[in-house]
């Protein structure tokens, strides 16, 4: 289908562009700190060559010939906006360079403690994800059926609660009530279980105990929303002219959910949970500092914190626009894949 | 331009609409109230913004990590208040040695949850050298000896100091501040129970609370979990020294609740910093709401009226803008240039607009081809004619409600960011506070801070529920599809 292709290449392109302005914003904001950090370093690496070195004639010569040197092999030389272009190419091929104060596994590179660090990040978000989604969308449905209902009228004031809820505000209370008063969970500690203590089984079972409680809240504060959104939008449908003439037909209620309507709900419902799932990344990575899960908010926090460590915070701005861009991409293949009629161009945007 | 009169009539019409939907009333209601708090904080709470840096002499009176006022009207318990006292009686001995003044304050006790603190202040000159003693006078009076061989007959000492001082001095005196005091209690009470040949619990003096043994019932519980002695206290500030003038003598005590949301631990007034809250989070998400209404309606006017090839481009560049994270932006931007609040709405300023924008978008293209347009068009209006009179009217409300909705999002971000340590520090909002609560491990205890966990955060809920079901009635109004059959 040349329709399809055409549509999948524009979504491709727009991709790569919005990656590379992202790429140069965040490298452009971030030159200037570089730019004098680097001429520190240069300056002082230039002073400590000069007391290593034994009989130097000139030494304010030899300390301008030093400071040149490491000028050059830090690209001060060359004027700032190709210095901008640099290392929003580093930055692309993944190269953020050393930590000052976080290891992981015994390696400062940035891109080591980062990848250290994603999985569990992952881990947590992804399980709360599919939970609440799944939940959701079949707690939407159930209530856009019986729309109208007590069930549906709780839902909608349940959503819009839970909509206005900051999920690490409920994390700080759940902890204070469920860790600190009642004891039912173990404490909030940014380090996991050792898989050689416990044996596999004993492990998963820390792991999950460990995140109850986190996920537990996450779900609280989205599923709510989610459910709300599927309804709205299986509603909408609802009142549809080819529902109306289905169920004049005589069709059974059950066919014309299951069958009609949820074929037409399906890509925007799919679409709005990917995308909704990429909004709340943030939410999660403040979240993760409340509950000192050891992901990449965390991460972020302790860098922050530290002052110095602009690699890490780069590294990280730049982890988490990919995952954003690449995640936004997927959700708009997904849907020119479940609803054929989207075209490219203006008519593709209006939807 | 809108003529005036036809804006008006048309929010006269949605606000009569309103009325039919219980919970954008409701909405309505708490954003008003909201609304009113933050425009009121300069005259409720004035310069607190500027006073919330962590030890500001504001707050040096108050208690630390008190409970609501209003937990005293609820529980059965009597809870100490906070308090200035005012009797006193005043004796002072002219000497042609050192002189000395003596200021003793009484203080009715009733209270079962004991008072939090005790402040002693006092300032004056002396020409060398003065000494300073704080005792206090209990109701029961038990046989007790002061340290280094003092008979204070049946007082406590709390402090008992030698101090060199040339000219002005002014001292403040914090019972919990001061190690000296706990250790003073500790040594006096110990001494007691030695006499008294009970087999009472010693806790070392590190874990002893001075103000409730200063108020605590002579028992086994005296050092470790004192039961509360009620009854008349006098409380002595005495100072010695050659040519001594005092000024003024003050002692407040800090009550077990303070305040209508209670203190932080560092003596903040949270209410007093939840109205500033209030304030500066709508200052952020109305400006961002506003901008969001102004660039999405002419991005989607534009975009919609012109069509063609303007539309074509006009989409592109929506759809890279539509693709840009936001918090990335926001942390480099924030942590490498400037965390100030200005810089944080700007950016959402610059980027928020873009998810209203397609739906004006889309709304616009069906508005542009009505055929009350088209009349419009073949009488011969002009193009800014027909955006401004035909057009923007229909699509205004649409703007309003995206905007709305927009505005709980910000004031998360905005609280979620000093979570991250990207916050503005020169201010207060509610993500000041939890930030405070966070890094002070105010999780852990749940007594002494659950208000300053719960407020900041409710404050965020009532404004988002507020918000959001206006923005959902505003959206059912406006388009009468989406009601529910």
């Amino acid at each position: 289908m040349p329709a399809s292709w055409k549509y999948f290449a524009f979504r491709t392109l727009n991709m790569v562009v919005v990656l590379v302005i992202v790429v140069l914003i965040l490298s452009a904001s971030y030159s200037t700190l570089a730019e004098r950090e680097l001429e520190t370093t240069a300056r002082s690496q230039a002073q400590n060559d000069l007391e290593a070195a034994e009989g130097v004639d000139n030494p304010t010569e030899f300390l301008e010939r030093r400071t040149e040197h490491y000028r050059r092999r830090y690209n001060l030389h060359i004027p700032r906006w190709q210095r901008i272009f640099y290392s929003a190419w580093d930055v692309l091929t993944l190269d953020f360079g050393t930590s000052q104060e976080i290891t992981y596994g015994g390696s400062s590179y940035v891109i080591d403690i980062i990848m250290g660090y994603l999985p569990n990040t992952i881990l947590l978000f992804t399980t709360a994800a599919f939970i609440y989604t799944a939940m959701g969308i079949a707690v939407g449905l159930k209530a856009a059926q019986v729309a109208g209902s007590k069930l549906d009228k709780f839902l909608s004031l349940f959503g819009i609660t839970a909509s206005s809820l900051p999920m690490w505000w409920v994390g700080m209370l759940a902890i204070l009530i469920f860790v600190y008063t009642l004891g039912w969970f173990p404490r909030p500690e940014p380090r996991f279980p050792r898989i050689e203590n416990l044996g596999l089984l004993g492990y998963i079972r820390e792991i999950l105990y460990k995140m109850a409680l986190p996920l537990i809240t996450i779900i609280f504060v989205l599923f709510g929303g989610r459910a709300w959104v599927t309804r709205n939008l299986v509603t909408g449908i609802l009142q549809d002219d080819y529902i109306m003439a289905a169920r004049a037909k005589g069709i059974p209620e059950r066919k014309v959910i299951y069958g009609h309507t949820l074929k037409t709900a399906a890509p925007p419902v799919i679409t709005s949970a990917i995308l909704a799932l990429l909004m709340s990344m943030g939410g999660a990575m403040i979240s993760e500092i409340v509950f000192q899960w050891p992901g990449m908010g965390y991460l972020l926090r302790r860098a922050i914190f530290w002052q110095t460590d602009v690699p890490v915070i780069l590294g990280i701005s730049f982890i988490m626009s990919f995952l954003f861009i690449f995640g936004y991409y997927l959700a708009d293949l997904i849907y020119g894949f479940l609803d054929p009629r989207v075209e490219v161009g203006s008519q593709g945007a209006s939807r | 331009m809108v003529r005036l009169e036809d804006l008006k009539a048309d929010i006269i019409e949605t606000l009569t609409e309103f009325k039919r939907h219980k919970i954008g009333l409701i909405g309505i209601g708490l954003i008003a109230f909201m609304i009113l708090v933050g425009l009121l904080a300069p005259v409720v709470a004035p310069g607190v913004a500027d006073d919330w840096d962590r030890g500001h002499p504001r707050w040096n009176q108050n208690p630390s990590q008190a409970a609501p006022v209003w937990v005293d009207w609820i529980t059965r318990d009597d809870y100490a208040r906070q308090e200035h006292l005012q009797d006193y009686e005043y004796e002072e001995v002219e000497r042609t040695g050192p002189n000395y003044h003596r200021y003793t304050f009484t203080y009715d006790m009733q209270a079962d949850r004991l008072p939090k603190e005790i402040f002693f202040e006092y300032s004056g000159s002396a020409d060398r050298y003065t000494h300073r003693r704080i005792i206090i006078e209990r109701p029961d009076s038990p046989e007790l000896e002061g340290q280094a061989g003092f008979r204070t007959s049946g007082n406590l000492v709390i402090v008992d100091e030698p101090r060199s001082e040339e000219g002005e001095f002014r001292e403040t005196i914090t019972t919990m501040r001061r190690m000296s005091i706990r250790d003073n209690l500790y040594t006096q009470i110990r001494a007691y129970q030695r006499r008294q040949d009970y087999n009472w619990s010693d806790p070392g003096s590190r874990d002893v609370n001075p103000v409730q043994t200063i108020f605590g019932q002579a028992n086994e519980n005296w050092l470790e979990t004192p039961d509360p002695l009620k009854g008349e206290y006098n409380i002595t500030i005495e100072l010695t020294g050659n040519n001594l003038e005092l000024d003024e003598a003050d002692v407040h005590i800090g009550g077990a609740v303070y305040g209508v949301f209670g203190t932080d631990r560092d003596r903040r007034d949270i209410f007093l910093g939840w109205i500033w809250g209030a304030r500066f989070g709508l200052y952020a998400g109305g400006i961002v709401a506003l901008t969001t209404i102004l660039f999405s309606t002419t991005y989607g006017m534009t975009s919609a009226y012109y069509g063609g090839w303007v539309d074509e481009f006009m989409s592109r560049i929506h759809e890279i803008i539509m693709g840009i994270p936001t918090l990335p932006i926001l942390i480099i931007v924030l942590e490498f240039y400037s965390n100030s609040i200005n810089m944080f709405v700007l950016i959402y300023a610059l980027l928020m607009w873009r998810g209203a924008a397609r739906v004006i978008r889309a709304r616009g293209l069906q508005v542009a081809q009505d055929t009350y347009i088209e009349a419009a068009e073949s009488l011969g209006s002009g193009s800014a004619r027909i955006i401004t009179k035909h057009m923007i009217p229909q699509i205004l409300p649409y703007a309003v409600a995206q905007a709305a909705l927009l505005v709980p999002i910000v004031i998360m971000a905005e609280a979620g960011l000093h979570i991250l340590g990207l916050g503005d520090p020169n201010i207060v909002t509610w993500g000041t506070i939890l930030n405070d609560a966070h890094t002070a491990q105010a999780v852990t205890h749940w007594q002494e801070s659950w208000f300053w966990i719960l407020f900041p955060g409710l404050g965020m809920v009532v404004i988002g529920f507020g918000f959001i079901s206006t923005g959902m009635a505003l959206e059912r109004i406006i388009n009468p599809e989406m009601k529910q059959r």
